[in-house]
């Protein structure tokens, strides 16, 4: 049987900046947050390995895409909280968009038919 | 507390494994700010796992293996790293490594050798040339100490670190020096003194790196938690 972990270990690692860029497209957050969200949403199927978002989140922040700031809470550990950018928000309507056309080039070819739910 | 504190440790020691591979290629806040975002991570991680009931070694090692191999986070840092550098596969693991290793080592047993040339011929009485074998028997010691602290790294790698340029450096003293009267003597000197000599405190000050406390607030207690 198909472990849930198994499903998209390629597939995730290409779309981990997507998922990052969506989910800080609802508010700022720090990388546990994010990942939490990721796991959480997709409820199983995409298990990030989650060491491998902080350099998705260096690649993101470097292009501009989001910003990061520490914050030092009172007796906490500190925390880097990121939020995304204008340009951040634009490239995730282009990656939108570019996974739209993708995976329905996919599903044409593999003979997938949606199911609305 | 103590069970805390091993557990505490096992953290620290699974993110020094995960950055150690980035030394002295990553500049400075790049590598503390992965440092600081993964040590935090791998907390909040301990603190979901112990909510949910479990003891601190299992939460401590759900958390790692949630966080996912260090090699591969690391190596997912290096690629983002290099990104638009273009760097080569040698300079992308540990060419500055490499070059920092060289550089001391270089410079140490240049340094050395000078002096004895110096004591030999030129300094009069100002230099001793016991007192400039004794400095060519300990810059080995410096050099390591200097690389080990630079260049926290794994015991094999150490030992490369500290073999390249000493064998480049007779290389490149043999064809600048010599011939040498006493034939294959510095060469003889470089592999039975030097590389041992400086991979030892290369490997000794690399683990007293390593092993220095990660952390500056404390883990919180259980009736924090509580």
């Amino acid at each position: 049987m198909e472990k849930p972990s198994d499903i998209g270990s390629d597939l995730l690692r290409g779309s981990t900046p997507s998922l990052v860029l969506a989910v800080l497209h609802e508010g700022p957050a720090h990388g546990y947050a994010i990942a939490k969200r990721i796991n959480k949403a997709a409820e199983s199927p995409l298990q990030l390995k989650q060491g491998t978002l902080y350099p998705v989140l260096h690649g993101l922040e470097r292009d501009g895409f989001v910003t990061g700031e520490w914050e030092h809470p009172e007796g906490e550990r500190p925390r880097k909280v990121y939020a995304i950018t204008p340009s951040g928000n634009a490239e995730l309507v282009r990656r939108t968009n570019e996974w739209k056309r993708f995976a329905a080039s996919v599903n044409t070819v593999l003979g997938v038919k949606f199911e609305t739910v | 507390m103590r069970q805390y504190e091993a557990s505490s440790d096992v953290i620290d020691d699974f993110v020094c494994k995960l950055t150690e591979p980035l030394e002295r290629t990553l500049d400075t806040s790049s590598l503390s700010e992965f440092r600081n975002n993964s040590l935090f991570h791998l907390d909040c991680l301990v603190e979901e796992f112990l909510v949910s009931g479990n003891s601190e070694e299992v939460s401590v090692a759900l958390a790692i293996e949630a966080f996912g191999p260090a090699d591969k986070a690391a190596m997912a840092m290096l690629d983002e790293w290099c990104r638009g550098r273009r760097p080569s596969a040698f300079s992308r693991s540990s060419a500055s490594a490499v070059w920092w290793s060289f550089a001391c080592f270089g410079i140490a047993s240049g340094l050395s050798l000078l002096a004895i040339e110096f004591a030999t011929f030129c300094s009069n009485g100002l230099l001793e040339e016991a007192a400039a074998r004794d400095l060519y028997m300990i810059a080995p010691l410096l050099a390591g100490i200097a690389v080990g602290y630079c260049v926290p790294t794994g015991n094999l790698r150490a030992l490369c670190f500290a073999a390249i340029p000493l064998v480049c450096h007779v290389i490149a003293a043999n064809a600048l020096f010599g011939p040498f009267n006493d034939g294959p003597g510095l060469p003889g000197l470089f592999v039975l003194w030097w590389i041992p000599a400086g991979a030892i405190a290369l490997i000794g000050t690399a683990w007293l790196r390593r092993s220095r406390p990660l952390r500056r607030t404390a883990f919180p207690s259980k009736e924090a938690r509580q």
